[in-house]
Formats: C-alpha cells, structure tokens, sequence
C-alpha cells in the first residue's frame, strides 16, 4: 500500500491584490490559500488511497502563517501533516523551500510517491518539485494529467508543448501535476471537523538541519509591480462605433 | 573573463539565446557556450551563430529530456559559468530546476526581461501572482541560471567563431523509461500567429452563441480564442485556444474580447495585442482598465448587431 506525500504551499490570494500608488502591489489585506494545483495533488492523493490503500502525509514550508493551513490541507484526506514551520522561512525561495521539504520528508521512515502541484499561484516558478526530486535522488516527472499506480511502478501522461509524453517509472517519485489532472472536491463538515482531530507535526528551522548555508536565498526580489497598461481606455455608446473602431484598426 | 552557456533542445530557441549570449559576451569581454540536448544540427547550428563552442549531449531514445539533469550539472560544476540562459520549454524549466538543486543555485524561471550590469550581475523580471504583478529579481550568488521563453529574442545573424563540438553521453537513468509518444491533435484554430483574435469568455450564455462569435471573426478576418473556463471547464472550444498564463500568448492587430471580465491570468495571455476592444455587460470589468476601446452591452443582444453592422460597412 503506498505511502504518498504531498507538498502544498500556503498562498496569498492573488484575488485579493491591490495596487498602489505608482503601480506598487499591495498584500497586506490579503488572505491566503492552498495553491490551486496543489489541491490537484491532495485530490489525487486522495484518489490513490481510496484505490489501493495506504496512507497521505501533507507537507508545507513557511513561517508562522502556514499554522492555519493545516485544518484545510487536513479536510482534503492526509492523514497527518508536517510543517516546516519558522519564521525564517517566511519567504524562502525556491532553493530553500525545497532543501526543507526533503528535509521534512526525511523524517519520515519510507515514501513512495510524492504529489506537488506543478507551480504555485503566487511565483509559479515551478521549482519545488523537480528540484526536491534532485535533492532526494528519485526521479521526477513533471506537468502530468494521467497517473496510474502499477505495482511498484507508476505510468504518467506529461502534458508538453507538442504532445503526450508517456513515463513508466519505478517508485519512489516525484510528480507534480497539472489542474485537469482531476477536480477536487470540496470538504464536507465531517471532513472539516475530523481534520481537528489528525495529528500535525511541526519542524523548526533547527529540527530541519538548516543552517546559515541552507536560509541564505539565492535570489532577491527588487521590486513588485502591477504590469503596466497604457491602454486609451475609450468607451463608445453603441455597436455601430464599436464597429466602426474595428474596421478602422485594419484597415 | 565571463562565460556564457545557453541550452535548448530546439535548435530556433538554441540559436536565438546564442545570439543574445554573444551581444552580453562581446560587451565584457567572454566567451559563449551553447549545449544541444537532441541532435548534433543544433551544435553545428550555434557554432555557426555566435557559440565559441558547443557541446551536445546524447541521450537515449527512451529517456526523458531531464535525464541529462546530472550529467549537465557536473559539466557546468566543471567549467563553473557565471550565467546560464536556458529555453523555457517545459521540459527544460523542469531540467533547469533539477541542475540548479545539485548545484545548490539560483533560477530564475521564465524571465521576460534580462538585464546584465557591468559586473556581470544579472537582474530580470518575471511575472508573479497569475499575472497580476511584475516582479524584478537579482542574484544573491555567482552561478546565474535562468529560463528565457522562447522568441525572447530576435534570431541572430550567421557569424561563425569555433568548430569544436564535445559530444557526451548521457547515462541511461533505468528508472524511468518513455513508453509511448502521442503528437498533440490540432483542431482548432492557430491563434498564436493570427493578427485579428476574437476572444470569448463565461459572459456567452449558450453554446449555440459560438456561431455568432465565429462569424464576427470570420467578417475579421480572425481567429477565436477563448478563456480558460471555457475550454477546461465548459469544453466549449479546443485547448490550444485558450488565451492565458498557463495557455497561449497572442500578440494580434487587434483583439476583440468578448464577454470575458479580464482575469489577470488572461490579461498575462493578451498584453501584446496591439490593439484590444471589449464587450462587457459589467461595467465594472476590469477587461476595460485594459481595453483601448470599451462597450457596455450583453453579448445576445450586441453580437447580431454587431454582424449587421459589420457586414454595412463592407465585412
């Protein structure tokens, strides 16, 4: 029965952005999420040990904000959760975002199959998952939208630019997936309540090995601003305007 | 003395990035490093567009494009460059992300910007929150790796500087193995190349509204396209035609959008157009913060106007 794990980020909303004065984007009163792929890779997980058993460890990484996720990732099917969980970790990149997962996922005694979304919905740098699968030494397949457990394998359909990639390949793996991987449901009040009861564990920075090497981020961000938008912003009144600018822009 | 690797497994993406390397190259001075994944055509390719040199490695037949992860690790750890630009491709993001994990490095992934100061320290920018923001990053370490979206930059002039190509094999990683290639269906339109693009989101009510949609854009001269929920959620139209951060990037003559109220992540699709026109019932649609021309109306009445008014003016 397989041990599956996967990795969720705790976002901000990007709905609730605000832009500020000289296109600067405003946070500060935005809630936070679960990523939106990321719920795809609970959804899945959920799927799998419905099918063939075994049990779901959730993993995230960040500061003392991701406390709250823990009760939504929980609603969704783990079993128990692990936060890698310290203030110094608040905005950590995507280096150390993943050397702290592999970290969390040390801890525990076997894996076999890890989900991660493909990107989150805040950098959608998409990262985490293959850069975890390097770290880890087990192989990653990435942007999947079919999975199928085969016995101490798994077969994959990768989404790419030109087609589908089938990927036969031996546990334990990372694979992040794609949103039409499946639809996740939404967590019912006996799923919200049994969540409070589901044990979570939290590891600090400390308990994580992590050191000056491991917290030093690799890149800093300069500046955030909204995309800039230089368009006339003309309204006409009716159709036959509206028309008229049309034929007028190609001719 | 700066060294410069490129990489793509598409020998146009392999050539534009070496063209763009050379210009950064010649301004410090430095030298330029292109690596081919697929074929020893693209070596040769970038040798004669700007590359002093150029490795190419072989992997297997069955082996995933990512199995070269390793292997190209070790040779940058060797060579040790201070900037690494490779394609965004998908494949590509996911293999630049696994070397800079063994490297313990930076990425940045898909900049749409680049800028490399005097001391050789990059800066680029990246679009963030589904595109709703746009971030500026620099590097806090020397080994500089980024993915660049393909088309970025213009194909460099023919400027032949070395012959040497190293070949290396790629070490079969007998975990994971390729079973089976499927080539991606077209049916619908190719909104990437068109210049007029109709746009249609969740404001057309009905299916059986698409003809009326479709027929705008054929007096248009144009292409549909659409948003996300319809081709994902509703299925309404192909999935190569949505316009998005996750779909394609159109940059027409003109866009005309449709009953769609200008989500960030479709705003991060269009943003090129050159010229955008909308439709909108809710004049309160952020689609008209980002519209040169705007009108309030519902798409059932203002699509068949729309026809007859275009088909009075000649279309």
């Amino acid at each position: 029965m397989p041990n599956v794990i996967v990795c969720y980020k705790w976002v901000l909303d990007e709905a609730d952005l605000r832009v500020g004065p000289g296109g600067a984007l405003n946070l500060d009163n935005a809630g936070r999420k679960i990523s939106e792929y990321d719920r795809n890779a609970l959804e899945e997980a959920a799927l799998i040990t419905e099918k063939h058993g075994g049990t779901i460890t959730a993993v995230s990484l960040g500061g003392p904000e991701i406390k709250a996720s823990a009760k939504d990732a929980l609603s969704r099917g783990p079993n128990s959760v692990i936060l890698a969980m310290d203030p110094t970790l608040q905005a950590a990149d995507a280096h150390t975002t993943a050397l702290g997962l592999a970290a969390a996922v040390r801890t525990l005694s076997a894996y076999d199959l890890i989900l991660c979304g493909e990107g989150s919905g805040d950098q959608y740098a998409q990262q985490v998952g293959p850069r975890m699968a390097a770290l880890l030494r087990v192989p990653c397949i990435s942007y999947v939208n079919k999975l199928t457990l085969d016995g101490d394998h798994v077969i994959c359909e990768r989404k790419l630019e030109e087609g589908v990639e089938v990927v036969r390949a031996q546990l334990p793996v990372v694979v992040t997936v794609l949103p039409d991987l499946n639809k996740p449901r939404i967590p019912g009040l006996k799923q919200v309540m049994g969540a409070a009861k589901k044990p979570q564990v939290v590891l600090d920075a400390k308990a994580l090995g992590f050191g000056t090497a491991e917290l030093t981020p690799r890149l800093s961000t300069l500046a955030v601003k909204a995309p800039l938008s230089n368009r006339k912003k003309l309204r006409v009144q009716n159709v036959a305007e509206l028309a008229q600018q049309l034929v007028s822009a190609l001719s | 003395m700066s060294k410069i690797w490129v990489i793509s497994e598409q020998t146009a993406t392999l050539l534009e990035l070496t063209g763009e390397a050379r210009r950064l190259a010649d301004a410090k001075p430095g030298t330029v490093t292109a690596v081919a994944l697929q074929d020893r055509t693209a070596a040769e390719a970038a040798l004669a567009h700007g590359a002093d040199e150029a490795l190419w490695l072989k992997l297997a037949e069955n082996q995933p494009l990512e199995a070269a992860a390793v292997t190209l690790s070790e040779l940058m750890r060797d060579a040790q460059p201070n900037l690494v630009l490779f394609g965004a491709t998908l494949r590509a993001r996911d293999l630049a992300a696994q070397v800079a994990a063994h490297l313990g490095a930076a990425l940045g992934s898909c900049a749409t910007a680049l800028r490399v100061q005097a001391d050789g320290h990059a800066e680029f920018e990246r679009i963030v929150y589904g595109g709703g923001g746009v971030s500026t990053q620099a590097f806090t370490g020397p080994l500089q790796l980024l993915t660049i979206s393909p088309r970025t930059f213009a194909a460099p002039a023919a400027n032949t500087r070395g012959t040497s190509i190293r070949e290396v094999n790629v070490p079969v990683d007998a975990r994971v193995t390729i079973t089976a290639r499927k080539a991606r269906a077209q049916t619908g339109a190719d909104i990437a190349g068109a210049t007029v693009v109709v746009g249609v989101g969740r404001g057309l009510s009905k299916k059986e509204d698409l003809a009326a949609v479709q027929q705008v854009a054929s007096k248009l001269g144009g292409a549909v396209g659409c948003t996300r929920p319809v081709a994902e959620d509703l299925q309404w139209l192909p999935e190569e035609t949505y316009i998005g951060i996750s779909g394609r990037k159109i940059a027409p003559q003109l866009y005309l959008a449709l009953g769609l109220s200008g989500q960030v992540q479709h705003l991060a699709g269009m943003r090129d157009s050159k010229l955008v026109v909308a439709i909108n019932k809710d004049e309160k649609a952020p689609i008209f913060e980002h519209a040169d021309v705007g009108l309030v109306a519902a798409l059932e009445t203002a699509l068949p106007t729309l026809i007859d008014e275009l088909t009075k003016l000649g279309r």
